[in-house]
This record gives C-alpha cells, sequence and structure tokens, in this order.
C-alpha cells in the first residue's frame, strides 16, 4: 500500500532535530501555567502520585506506540493520520480512524493560536513598558478582558482592536513555518527555539528562586514557604492520604494534565514520527521527547509559577485562580512581575517563553493535516497551504468574534481539545494493541532501538492502559459532559463553536473518503 | 516546606533531569545515520 502521489519525501535532518520538534509540540502553556495551578489545587505533592502513575501507564506507552504507528505509516508513503492508519491497520476503511487525528489538531489549532497572541502581545506590552499598571489587580484583569474581548462578542474584532495585529503575526509565523517544511520551516524553528525558551525560563527560574524574603514584613512568605505551597502533600482537614487519592478527580485531572502536555492523543506524533527514517529509532527518542516536556512541566513550571506567585501575594490569590490557567498566567503574574525588581524584564522574558512555546506546539497542529491535503487530495504544497489557512482562519475568527466570556473558545477546548483526544488517544492503543497486535508492534518499535523496551511494555499497552482510559473516560464524561452539552444548547457562542466543529468534521470525513478512493485506485493498478 | 514536600521536590526534579540529561548524552552518543541508512527508506 503506498502513497497515489510520488511527492518528494521528506525526512528530520537530525535525531535531536525530531526530538526537539516532538518536545517542542508537547511544551506548551499546560507545562508552565496549567500545571503548577493543578498540583497547587489538588494537594501539591498528593497530585503528583496519580500524576506519574498516568505518566507510566498511559503516556510513555502510548507515545512509543503513536511514534511506532507513524513511522511504519511512512515507511508506506504516508504522512497523515488517514493513509497512516490504513497502512497500519492493512483494512482498506482504516482511514476512516484518521478523521479525527485531523480534526483534533485543526480545532485545537484554531483556538491556541488566539491564545499565542496573546502572549505576544503581553511580551510586546512588556518589551515597550506598557504593563505598569500599579498594584491593583483588576487593572490587570481589564487588560486582559480588554485585549481578548471577553465582555462583548465582537469586541475583539472591532476596528483598532490591538489583538488583531499579534493575531495576523502568529499566524503568519505559523503558516510560514510550515510551507517552508519539515526541515527549513518546523525542524530549523524548534531547534532555535526550544533551547532559547529554555534558557528564558533558566533566567526567570534563577531570579524566582533568588527572590527570598522580599517584604520582611511578611516573612512567611518567602521563597522556600512558596516552593513549599506548590509541593507540599497537603492532606485536606478530616482526610488521609488514601481518602483523597480515592477520589477519581484528582486521578481525572492528573491523566488530563498529562495528555494535554504530552501531546498524545493529538494526531501530531504520527505525523512527525511518520517523517523518520525506516531503522531510526523511536524507544529513546519518545522517551527523550517526553523527559524533555516533563522537565519543563516539572523543573521551571513546577519552580517559577506557584512560588514567584506565593512571594508577592500569599495563598489566598493563588488558591482562587489554581484551577484557572488564564487567571494564573494572565492575571495573577503580571501583577507578580509588577513587584519584582526588574519586573518588565521577567515579564518579557516569561510572556515571550510562552509565545515560543506556543509558537512549536501551534505549527505542529496544522503539520498533519496540511500533510493530509498533500498526499490525500493532491494539491501542491501552496495550494494546501491555502486551503488549511482558508479553514484554520475560518475557526479562529468563530473565536475571535464570539468571545464573550471566551464560551466558544470553552466549548471547543472541551469537545475536541479533551474529550477528541481522549477518544483518539483511545483509537491509538486499540490499533496497536489489538490491530496491529502487540508482537508486530514490539518488533516495529524495537527495530534500530538505541534502548531497550522496559519489560512488560506488551501487556501494558494491550491490556492496562486501554482500561485505564476507558475508567478515566467514563468518570470524564460523567462528570463533565452533561454540563457542557447544557452550555452548547443554551449559549449562542458555544452552539456556533460546537456547529463549527461538526461542519468540518463532515468535510474532513468526505475528503478523507475521497482519499480513500484515490489510494484504492492506485493500490489496483499497482497489483 | 515540609520535609516530605522538599523529598517529593527533589525526587520529582531530581528524577526529570536526571533522566533527561541522560537520555541526551545517549542521543548525542549514537551513531548518526549514514547516508546507506537514509538510501535503504523506500
Amino acid at each position: 500500500m503506498t502513497s497515489t502521489e510520488r511527492r518528494v519525501p521528506q525526512y528530520w535532518a537530525s535525531r535531536v532535530g525530531v526530538v526537539l520538534a516532538v518536545a517542542g509540540s508537547a511544551v506548551g502553556l499546560g507545562n508552565f501555567l496549567r500545571f503548577p495551578g493543578l498540583a497547587a489545587k489538588y494537594g501539591g505533592g498528593v497530585f503528583l502520585i496519580p500524576y506519574f502513575i498516568a505518566i507510566l501507564l498511559i503516556a510513555v506507552p502510548i507515545c512509543w506506540a503513536e511514534w511506532s504507528i507513524g513511522r511504519l505509516g511512512g515507511r508506506h508513503g504516508f504522512n497523515s493520520a488517514p493513509g497512516i492508519f490504513r497502512a497500519a491497520t492493512r483494512w482498506r476503511g482504516g482511514h476512516y480512524f484518521g478523521v479525527l487525528a485531523l480534526l483534533v489538531p485543526l480545532i485545537v489549532y484554531t483556538y491556541y493560536v488566539y491564545i499565542e497572541a496573546w502572549c505576544m502581545a503581553y511580551a510586546w506590552a512588556y518589551a515597550t513598558g506598557r504593563m505598569s499598571l500599579g498594584p491593583n489587580a483588576a487593572a490587570y484583569a481589564d487588560f486582559f478582558e480588554t485585549l481578548v474581548g471577553a465582555r462583548a462578542n465582537g469586541a475583539a474584532t472591532a476596528s483598532g482592536s490591538p489583538i488583531l495585529v499579534f493575531l495576523a503575526l502568529s499566524v503568519a509565523i505559523n503558516f510560514a513555518l510550515i510551507y517552508r517544511g519539515i526541515q527549513q520551516g518546523i525542524e530549523a524553528f524548534c531547534r532555535i527555539a526550544m533551547p532559547l525558551l529554555i534558557g528564558c525560563a533558566l533566567i526567570v527560574l534563577l531570579r524566582v528562586l533568588t527572590l527570598g524574603t522580599p517584604d520582611p514584613s511578611l516573612p512567611e512568605q518567602s521563597v522556600w514557604n512558596g516552593l513549599g505551597f506548590m509541593w507540599n502533600p497537603k492532606i485536606a482537614p478530616g482526610e488521609t492520604l488514601w481518602s483523597m487519592l480515592a477520589d477519581p478527580e484528582i486521578w481525572l485531572q492528573a491523566t488530563g494534565q498529562v495528555f494535554f502536555s504530552i501531546s498524545i492523543g493529538f494526531g501530531i506524533i504520527i505525523s512527525y514520527s511518520s517523517y523518520l527514517r525506516r531503522d531510526d529509532d523511536i524507544v529513546l527518542s519518545g522517551l527523550t521527547s517526553t523527559s524533555t516536556n516533563q522537565f519543563c512541566e516539572l523543573c521551571l513550571g513546577g519552580l517559577i509559577t506557584i512560588p514567584a506567585a506565593f512571594v508577592f501575594l500569599g495563598p489566598a490569590p493563588i488558591e482562587k485562580v489554581a484551577g484557572s490557567t488564564f487567571g494564573l498566567g494572565f492575571y495573577t503574574l503580571p501583577l507578580v512581575f509588577e513587584q519584582m525588581p526588574l519586573g518588565s524584564l521577567f515579564g518579557f522574558l516569561w510572556f515571550f517563553l510562552l509565545f515560543l512555546a506556543a509558537v512549536t506546539s501551534s505549527i505542529s497542529m496544522l503539520q498533519p493535516v496540511l500533510a493530509f491535503l498533500e498526499e490525500g487530495t493532491g494539491l501542491s504544497r501552496r495550494k494546501a497551504v491555502g486551503a488549511l489557512a482558508l479553514v484554520a482562519c475560518a475557526g479562529t475568527a468563530v473565536v475571535v468574534h464570539y468571545s464573550r466570556n471566551l464560551v466558544a473558545l470553552d466549548a471547543m477546548d472541551f469537545w475536541v481539545g479533551q474529550v477528541g483526544i481522549f477518544l483518539l488517544a483511545t483509537t491509538i492503543v486499540l490499533i496497536f494493541g489489538w490491530v496491529l497486535g502487540t508482537d508486530a508492534g514490539v518488533a516495529e518499535i524495537r527495530r534500530g532501538a538505541l534502548l531497550e523496551l522496559p519489560p512488560g511494555f506488551a501487556f501494558v499497552i494491550k491490556y492496562v492502559s486501554p482500561t485505564y482510559l476507558v475508567i478515566i473516560f467514563a468518570l470524564f464524561v460523567k462528570e463533565n459532559a452533561l454540563a457542557h452539552a447544557a452550555n452548547a444548547v443554551g449559549q449562542r457562542e458555544a452552539a456556533i463553536a460546537v456547529g463549527f466543529v461538526v461542519a468540518v468534521a463532515i468535510g474532513l470525513v468526505l475528503l478523507v473518503a475521497r482519499a480513500g478512493r484515490r489510494w484504492h485506485r492506485s493500490e489496483e493498478m499497482g497489483t | 516546606m515540609t520535609a516530605l514536600g522538599c523529598l517529593f521536590m527533589i525526587v520529582s526534579c531530581g528524577t526529570v533531569t536526571g533522566l533527561t540529561i541522560f537520555c541526551y548524552v545517549r542521543l548525542l552518543s549514537a551513531r548518526a545515520p549514514s547516508a546507506d541508512d537514509a538510501a535503504s527508506k523506500p
């Protein structure tokens, strides 16, 4: 089975290049804002127990499964999920499994690029000295809500709205990079952006860890206590460690964070790994990209965000916004930088690194769909980029225009960014463990491996990971789905956002069906 | 910060940092794919 079009095959230029590209795809706002907030909210050190279990039982095994399925598909000439699944399942209808792996990254991109533009706008505001809004927390909330248009629909798209300039720049950067291709665009950018963002984070970390006790009249607000607020296992009154761990919510949140953070179930790793060569290692490369992501999450995000906020604001404001990525990142931290010596410099570095992290993620969301348009419909790179830009910008326009309380963004994030990735990850695990088969799958992973697979991997990926996923997904649906379904019916913005998702899904099904017929004809001619 | 919190932090960050360094050292010290490897791709 081969791709119809004999396009010039693309490969990664180096091992480190692909690792940095995959790590760049994974490292994003979730590492620096969402993880610290969740850990602080769900018992600090207690949260880390389900978190590490989810990494071992879900993240790393699925990551290897995705890498191997992707490389296998690449060997058959496919770089997008529909073709890759068709090759992996050895079934002529297998390409339909790939629809979700196109829908998820495309829809997530449509709102993620808007958040990316916020980061650029904040970095610019710090660089030009416009973020000195004083010690009043309300001023920062006002700045954010005005910038993103959260007060009314159409506020962000009104004439003169500054966010549109940053959004246009972000979109242009993304499409310019993917147009340049795997080596010249994505890999070249990630080789610069990843070390740069880690360097920026290390400078901010050094500043935070040397803050001491900035206000001697508040000796309890020290860096040491800030680290304690983040890392101490906090057992709630009347609870024990075991009763806290018996609460499904903490498992749900920890697993959700691992998913969101490592980019499994996004359809990205499958596409990226299809650009590997036949015998390129995937065991060590997959582990390296995962550990790079975890380094950014635990050692940078975990040591910067909460301790910095604690030192200047104390525990109460953090507890108020701990579960909110945007609240912590765009309300609380600017207030912290305001009180920090040389705060404008560190504020700029912080939002610049968030912007870089966001770009390395958003380009990875476009590549799977671009690859599909090229190999599934036969469009040239230029036309495929144009068509993708049209659809992606339409989605972004929905998010930006229906910006009241960010309802449209939240709806897309829930139905695609959360429900979609659970479903896709389950599909991948089942294809790897039960359709491809663990024997063939493990043999595929071991090809060219620079590291031994841990014993028990086959058992975990076949039985443990799918069971764990199904249980967590059932809990997730039980806890959240009804409320969000009611929102989709009752709130106009949510209904429009869900309508857009459904329209794109239908369009993708039709395109995938057409691609399947092309590949079928090609196979018939080949036999 | 409690002793247990300190332990959680050191073990978590230490393990992840150590693993990351180990992985990059192994990755960079492994033989680079040769032109023959590249040519073997169908």
